[in-house]
């Protein structure tokens, strides 16, 4: 179902939101995917994610103040809803059943090898 | 300095150009927040690379904002209807807007051919710059001092006037001839067939523009040198370079041959120029030195004076016009002219042709290219103007009558508030996408017929299209202007209805327009009959001239030519001889004869022979040819006086056959009288007339009878005139070709029935006819077109006349005879003033033939009938139906 399928970069994106708590905008979101993850993303790339999310209702935002390293623009607060969470539990929750069936983790390894 | 400060200008500002309003704060500050951040971390350089990077990845549908690029106002809008609409009431009336747009293709097609035959005809010689002095043909003029009459005009001029103009007369700038001889280049012992070989001098590039790519133009003044045009250089050499290449030149007509080392090389003469594109220009010194051996009784300066047949050009000094040069070189040629004319009782004088106007210079002799015709361009070009002016009308005809069938539309609309501005902006719209259609239609069919008209006309006139855009973007501009208005009438007949009549039914009995829709129909009328009566003319003229008795037995006969002039030695007259017992022993093969001349090819040797008793009496331009003895039988002459040759007598190689003319304008008392008198050929030869034959036309019947004298050969000729048996004559010609290769090997086999020539001499004649007859047929389909789509509204709008006329007792006869009477007045009204058009156009045309058929009853009374058929044919169907209607069907609607 279109509406509330969660692509693994929009979980990702939903999950740093989640733990910026109230720090989250564009360039601390940026930063911390970046960090957690290893790869970096655009910020154009970040803003299609982020819009289609709020889109979805997994986020909020809200215009937060403007600084002068900003040249004076606002910043804008991205908060996730609880439609977002429990997304994310959903989410979280079919892994796990993938987990399970699969069982051993390093039985993939082998069959590779 | 601040971070800020060296974001990257132009992306910061594209950025904020592109960016969504909404999301402009958001990114942007966030860009310049990570930009200030790598700055102070990573560096200038890396920072301002981030930032370009995070700029250019920001282009996506979702952040780039809307463009309006059409700006939405209302009157768009409202276009956007109307074209729409226009397209539905277009496909909605398929049969009507084919018509429309047929018709209209049809006439753009005609017209286009038309106007590009009319440019190219009258774009010749305009490719030279005349700006620093005009340029003239020294053509001859030949008036006997006697009687005060013009004997004969000529293209070709004497031979010394090149040479003597230019430093005789300070307004000549340069002055050059050409003269040509057609010949077999030979290189690399393979032979090139050149009809064109032209002989001049360098001046020639001088006079006019064409241009020399390789070489000096001056190489041309000396002999041994030769300078070819480009498409004889690449068909000789290829794509080897040409200057230096040794190449043997041989005449055809006579034993001549030049060694030549190539000098230069020239782009090709454009088609619309008088002279013939030269295969190769040659030093043509060489050739007057040739004549002089030809005529070793004339000293130099004789031969200068007297010799024509050169084709002189003159460039004078900017300012000189004609009237003052024109005298001026009729009292300069006087100098050295002088004592021949006193000698041969004949002035020969010059006529200055401007170059623009040689094209169309008519009864000149011995022009390179056949004349145009001022006055078919002319008439073309009405033509054409009338052949748009028809398919336009048929337009309005086709949508004015279409108004009745829309007429509630209008009424609706109105009622609905519609402004008239609206409606005839709708119906302008719907009028201006017809004519665009049916122009698209047009290219594509032009593209098409292209090689055929090509074909047609005899040369590749399209190819030279783009020198004429000026006058093409013009024709568009006019097109369009004139789709324009044709569209304005009907919009704004239509538009003027009153939506309450309209709307209430009775608007269909309306006799708008009939009266403008009747005198366009009458128009159409009058032009298909004038064409179709002026074609009924031609082809009587042609036939008649094909077929008129010319005194001369052309059954049959094939003309063989004989073999070029370098492949004859002194064996050639026993040869000739052997090849006839030859071929007289196959029983297909009735007769042969040699001559040097066939009927219709002109006979191009003449000279002022007097009589021998009278050396300052008559003197008389004789035409000479060369038969032998079974000449006379052969084409089945009369001898009215004297007798024929005779083979058996070994002294009749000083004897002459004249023709009536000669007789006549030697003044011998009858052709009895002239029997055993002498005419005087110079050098000591004077021949004794035996016989006097009746005149036959060499020509045809449409050129003047020439005075001729014939002589004896026993062997030789020119040609072999062979008569054939009807049967078996593709065996006859294969027999005929191998032993003409025995007899004569090397020289290429080539053979014609006689009367082909003819068709020849006609061909101006007929290329006329065929244009004329495509025309006329493009002009009758086009009013075909419009009465059909006519005839089918306005019986649709009668239905109810009919079926009441039905239904109170009249037969089929009585309601076809009611749905016809209106178009066959108007064919009577159209026949009475068609008629006299062109009868008098008809009589204008036969009256340039020196024998012409009578105007005859049919010529007009033809075209009638076929038009009412036509007429009939066209509107038949519908007409038959509405007759054989059910008169309940149509009268219940009400």
């Amino acid at each position: 179902m279109k509406g509330t399928y969660l692509g693994e970069f929009q979980e990702i994106v939903l999950l740093s939101v989640m733990a910026l708590e109230k720090e989250a905008y564009g360039v601390k979101i940026q930063k911390e995917i970046a960090e957690k993850t290893e790869r970096s993303i655009s910020r154009g790339a970040l803003h299609s994610a982020l819009s289609r999310l709020e889109e979805k209702g997994f986020l909020d935002s809200k215009f937060g103040e403007a600084t002068k390293v900003r040249g004076g623009k606002s910043k804008k607060y991205y908060e996730v809803t609880n439609l977002g969470k429990s997304a994310l539990k959903e989410a979280e929750a079919v892994r796990k059943e993938f987990h399970k069936s699969i069982g051993d983790l390093s039985w993939v390894k082998y069959s590779v090898a | 300095m601040l971070p800020e400060e060296h974001i990257p200008k132009f992306y910061h500002w594209l950025f904020a150009f592109l960016c969504k309003q909404e999301l402009y704060n958001e990114l942007a500050g966030d860009l310049e927040e990570s930009f200030a951040e790598n700055f102070n971390t990573l560096g200038s350089k890396e920072a301002k690379s981030i930032y370009k990077r995070e700029v250019r990845k920001m282009l996506r549908p979702s952040i780039i904002r809307k463009f309006k690029i059409i700006p939405r106002f209302t009157p768009f809008d409202m276009f956007k209807n109307y074209l729409k609409i226009s397209f539905r009431n277009i496909w909605r009336d398929k049969e009507h807007s084919l018509i429309s747009i047929f018709g209209l293709a049809t006439g753009i097609v005609a017209s286009v051919l038309i106007f590009q035959y009319v440019n190219f005809e009258t774009s010749y010689d305009l490719i030279h710059d005349q700006s620093d002095g005009g340029i003239y043909r020294l053509s001859r003029i030949s008036t006997d001092m006697g009687t005060g009459e013009i004997d004969s005009k000529s293209a070709g001029h004497y031979m010394g006037i090149q040479s003597r103009v230019a430093d005789d007369m300070p307004e000549v700038m340069s002055a050059t001839q050409l003269y040509q001889i057609p010949g077999v280049l030979t290189y690399d012992a393979q032979g090139y067939t050149t009809e064109n070989t032209m002989f001049s001098t360098g001046s020639f590039f001088d006079v006019f523009d064409f241009k020399l790519v390789e070489g000096n133009k001056y190489d041309l003044d000396q002999p041994g040198t030769i300078f070819l045009s480009q498409s004889e250089s690449m068909r000789i050499f290829g794509n080897e370079n040409a200057i230096g290449k040794l190449i043997t030149f041989n005449a055809t007509d006579f034993p001549w041959q030049l060694e030549l080392q190539v000098k230069g090389v020239y782009e090709d003469l454009p088609e619309n120029t008088h002279i013939i594109n030269p295969n190769a220009l040659l030093c043509v010194t060489q050739v007057n030195d040739q004549m002089a051996t030809f005529f070793p009784q004339m000293d130099e300066n004789e031969l200068r004076w007297r010799l024509s047949g050169y084709h002189n050009y003159i460039k004078v000094l900017p300012g000189v016009n004609r009237e003052e040069l024109q005298p001026k070189l009729v009292e300069w040629l006087k100098r050295y002219r002088a004592p021949y004319n006193a000698n041969q009782g004949r002035e020969q004088s010059i006529m200055a042709h401007p170059l623009t106007d040689i094209h169309f210079v008519q009864d000149y002799g011995n022009q390179m290219k056949p004349a145009g015709n001022l006055r078919v361009i002319t008439l073309f070009k009405v033509i054409g103007v009338l052949i748009v002016l028809i398919a336009w009308t048929n337009f309005i005809n086709l949508a004015s009558a279409k108004a009745v069938k829309r007429a509630k539309e209008i009424g609706i609309r109105k009622s609905l508030g519609a402004y008239k501005k609206q409606l005839v902006q709708q119906f302008l719209l719907e009028a201006v996408l017809i004519n665009l259609f049916a122009l698209i239609l047009a290219s594509g069919i032009i593209l098409l017929v292209i090689p055929k008209f090509h074909q047609l006309i005899g040369y590749s006139a399209f190819d030279y299209f783009m020198e004429f855009l000026p006058f093409w973007i013009m024709y568009l501009v006019v097109f369009l202007i004139g789709s324009l208005l044709t569209g304005l009438y009907p919009a704004l007949v239509l538009t003027r209805f009153d939506p309450i009549k309209v709307l209430r039914g009775n608007f269909a009995s309306s006799s708008q327009g009939t009266m403008l829709r009747k005198s366009l129909i009458f128009l159409q009328f009058t032009i298909v009959l004038v064409m179709l009566s002026g074609i009924l003319a031609i082809r009587s003229q042609i036939q008649f001239m094909l077929n008129a008795d010319m005194g001369m037995n052309m059954e049959q006969t094939l003309a063989i030519q004989g073999p070029p002039g370098y492949l004859r030695d002194s064996t050639y007259a026993q040869k000739t001889q052997a090849f006839q017992g030859e071929i007289e022993r196959n029983s297909r093969i009735r007769a042969t004869t040699l001559s040097s001349i066939i009927p219709g090819v002109r006979n191009q040797f003449f000279q002022t022979i007097n009589r021998m008793d009278r050396p300052s009496g008559e003197t008389v331009m004789l035409y000479r040819s060369f038969v032998d003895h079974g000449y006379v039988n052969f084409y089945d002459l009369d001898i009215i006086a004297g007798r024929d040759f005779d083979p058996s007598l070994v002294g009749d190689q000083n004897v002459i056959l004249l023709n009536r003319e000669a007789v006549e304008r030697y003044n011998y008392e009858s052709p009895e009288d002239a029997i055993g008198k002498r005419l005087d050929f110079t050098n000591g030869v004077t021949p004794q007339i035996v016989g006097v034959v009746e005149n036959f036309s060499q020509m045809g019947v449409n050129f003047a009878i020439e005075p001729l004298a014939m002589q004896l050969i026993n062997g030789g000729g020119n040609y072999f005139n062979v008569r054939v048996e009807t049967q078996g004559i593709t065996e006859t010609m294969r027999f005929l070709e191998e032993s003409y290769s025995a007899f004569f090997p090397g020289s290429p086999f080539e053979a014609s029935f006689v009367d082909q020539n003819f068709n020849a001499i006609y061909e101006a004649d007929r290329r006329f006819n065929s244009v004329l007859q495509f025309f006329a047929i493009v002009a009758i389909f086009i009013s075909c077109l419009g009465i059909f789509g006519l005839s089918s509204f306005l019986i649709n709008q009668k239905m109810k006349e009919v079926s009441i006329r039905k239904v109170l007792g009249a037969g089929i006869a009585e309601i076809i005879r009611v749905l016809t009477t209106e178009y066959l007045w108007l064919v009577s009204i159209a026949t009475i003033v068609a008629v006299p058009l062109a009868y008098w156009l008809i009589n204008n045309w036969l009256d340039s033939f020196l024998v012409r058929v009578d105007v005859n009853v049919l010529f007009f009374a033809l075209p009638v009938i076929g038009l009412i058929a036509i007429i009939l044919i066209t509107i038949g169907n519908k007409t038959r139906k509405a007759a054989l209607t059910n008169p309940a069907r149509t009268l219940k609607n009400e």
